[in-house]
């Protein structure tokens, strides 16, 4: 089943974000606008606030108040994927044009500075100190994690632990903070919205493995975008460092620089997805859900601990 | 007397240079210092907020942490700022990645140290700004501008919106103007300067697409130099008697009253130069 139809009782408030979102970014400036709205308007699955609104089902749900953290974490990502095309060079971004490639890196930048700061002012609509230590502490991390990813690029003699951190500050945080202050927002007691941290975090874990693993075996139309790219930016993922503990594999991809050919990429693609690490890459995907779905069966009894289950199951079996 | 003043500047100079330290320590981030320099830290800016912040009267507690996240953000704009269309080799690249990351770092800084004081306020106050000088920055940028009224308004926004939002706040409305001007005018100069050098500038660039729209035939920017430069030194001249006008209000100003000083002398040898060498 499609993530979308999954939380569809949600959907009349994740309408609700949705026409936040878009009354949110109207700049003055029609550039500002027309940028920021392309990329709304590119679509994504609104995790965040998806997981926003479920962990605020967790206490006093009040979606005039929650809609403040859902609106704010999806501009950040929001932000993040703007200035992220910049770095990464990219043209298309699910399928659309980028805004550094329908404009240029300078609007992009600005764009995404507007964007960012669009997203505290939201939330400095929540007057809850924690709130917003958790989630400053949640961009600094994720920054670091961003610096750390290209510290690490074409580093073939990582270990399995740094790249775990990495996912961790990339993807897992944003995604934790994301339940949690969900919940923070609903009045829930210090030990519920702790737990929902966790169930983001191992949730977000697992997605990002899955995320790097489709990087390998999905279709340039599935991912909207070149599959293979992670190994071309020399980014090392979980794939690669679980092929690499083949001798002869290795001694191919230790070759892989940025002045690879098309064709030696390609071989080194070939090689990762005709060894054991894709499935072995899913085996430790599963292995975090396990966790997270064991956290969700100590949660109290309600629709979004079914929601946060099913979520959680999808996301291990989904293909893009 | 004379003995008194000097003391005054002395203590706010190291005033200054103590939190330039602190902010250079706050942005260095180990990897990122390996491969792209520290980052450009504002002394006028950092002056002006210093400024700013003690005539305000905000509490001690607060005060170094105003202009230390005012200070953050700054840098961080500047830092988004410095990163250009062109394309670069693959060697390069990694500087203009760590460059992106390195202005967000900042803004997370920012946001990260006034989350620590509960200071909400404050944090919706410079989000604000923000939002007012990327709103600002693209108009100039993309030539949305009509007039050259509203494209120096534009500019000077660009420059001096994080100030205004804190003055505003604070009922300053005129300490807001100060600075205002203060930082517009140091932009115009250094566009001049830029423009003169024969190096790119937005400033410049904005005008001669407007003179070009406005005149409807094509504009040859050697013909009309000298009409862009005295435009320009019109806004700064207007820019430099709104100052002195409203200095007077102000209190803390031996630092500030010097650096004008400064700055005036330098746009008397910039006419200088530009009227010698014709």
């Amino acid at each position: 089943m499609k993530l979308k139809m999954i939380y569809s009782f949600l959907n009349a408030d994740i309408n609700i974000i949705e026409k936040e979102l878009e009354d949110t970014i109207q700049a003055e400036s029609p550039l500002l606008h027309e940028a920021s709205l392309s990329l709304l308007q590119a679509g994504g699955k609104r995790l965040r606030p998806v997981f926003v609104l479920l962990g605020g089902k967790f206490g006093n749900y009040d979606i005039n108040n929650i809609k403040n953290v859902a609106v704010s974490l999806e501009l950040i990502h929001m932000a993040s994927l703007v200035h992220d095309d910049v770095i990464d060079d990219a043209d298309l971004r699910r399928g659309q044009p980028t805004i550094k490639s329908r404009w240029d890196n300078r609007i992009a930048m600005y764009t995404g500075d507007y964007i960012f700061a669009r997203a505290l002012d939201v939330l400095s609509n929540i007057n809850k100190p924690i709130a917003h230590q958790i989630l400053a502490h949640t961009l600094v991390e994720l920054c670091l994690g961003e610096i750390e990813q290209i510290e690490d690029k074409f580093q073939f003699n990582q270990n399995l632990r740094k790249y775990l951190r990495r996912i961790r500050r990339k993807t897992a945080i944003l995604i934790a903070a994301s339940c949690q202050l969900g919940a923070i927002a609903a009045d829930v007691e210090d030990e519920l919205h702790k737990k929902l941290y966790f169930i983001g975090y191992y949730i977000g874990m697992s997605y990002q493995i899955i995320d790097d693993v489709l990087d390998f075996v999905g279709t340039e139309k599935e991912l909207g975008k070149p599959a293979g790219g992670d190994l071309k930016q020399g980014n090392i993922t979980l794939p690669v460092l679980l092929a690499m503990e083949t001798p002869a594999i290795k001694d191919n991809l230790v070759k892989i620089t940025d002045h690879s050919t098309e064709a030696e990429i390609e071989r080194a693609l070939e090689l990762i997805k005709n060894s054991d690490a894709i499935d072995r890459s899913l085996t430790l995907s599963e292995l975090y859900l396990e966790k997270a779905l064991k956290l969700i069966a100590e949660l109290p009894q309600n629709r979004a601990k079914n929601l946060l289950r099913d979520i959680a199951k999808t996301i291990g079996k989904r293909k893009f | 007397m004379n003995a008194n003043k000097n003391a005054k500047l002395q203590d706010m100079n190291t005033r200054l240079m103590n939190l330039k330290e602190v902010l250079q320590k706050k942005t260095r981030q180990p990897y990122m210092s390996k491969i792209i320099q520290q980052p450009y830290i504002d002394e006028d800016k950092l002056l002006l907020i210093m400024f700013i912040v003690d005539n305000l009267q905000i509490p001690k507690s607060k005060a170094d942490k105003y202009i230390i996240t005012t200070m953050l953000v700054q840098i961080a704009l500047d830092t988004h700022e410095s990163v250009q269309n062109e394309p670069l080799p693959l060697e390069r690249l990694k500087g203009r990645q760590l460059t992106i990351l390195a202005g967000t770092y900042y803004s997370g800084l920012y946001y990260q140290i006034l989350a620590e004081i509960d200071d909400i306020f404050m944090i919706r106050t410079l989000a604000e700004g923000i939002m007012e000088v990327n709103e600002h920055k693209v108009s100039v940028y993309s030539h949305a501008r009509v007039t050259v009224e509203s494209l120096m308004e534009s500019l000077k926004k660009t420059e001096s919106s994080l100030f205004d939002r804190i003055t505003h706040f604070y009922n300053r409305g005129e300490l807001g103007e100060l600075a205002a001007n203060l930082v517009f005018i140091n932009r115009v100069l250094l566009e001049k300067k830029q423009f003169l050098a024969g190096k790119p500038s937005i400033l410049f660039d904005a005008l001669s697409k407007l003179f070009e729209t406005e005149q409807s035939v094509p504009f040859t920017l050697h013909n009309n130099k000298q009409s862009l430069i005295h435009i320009c030194d019109k806004y700064v001249s207007l820019s430099f008697k709104e100052i002195e006008q409203s200095i007077d209000k102000c209190e803390h100003t031996e630092l500030f009253r010097e650096k004008l000083k400064w700055m005036k002398s330098q746009q008397q040898e910039a006419v200088q130069s530009f009227v010698e060498e014709g």
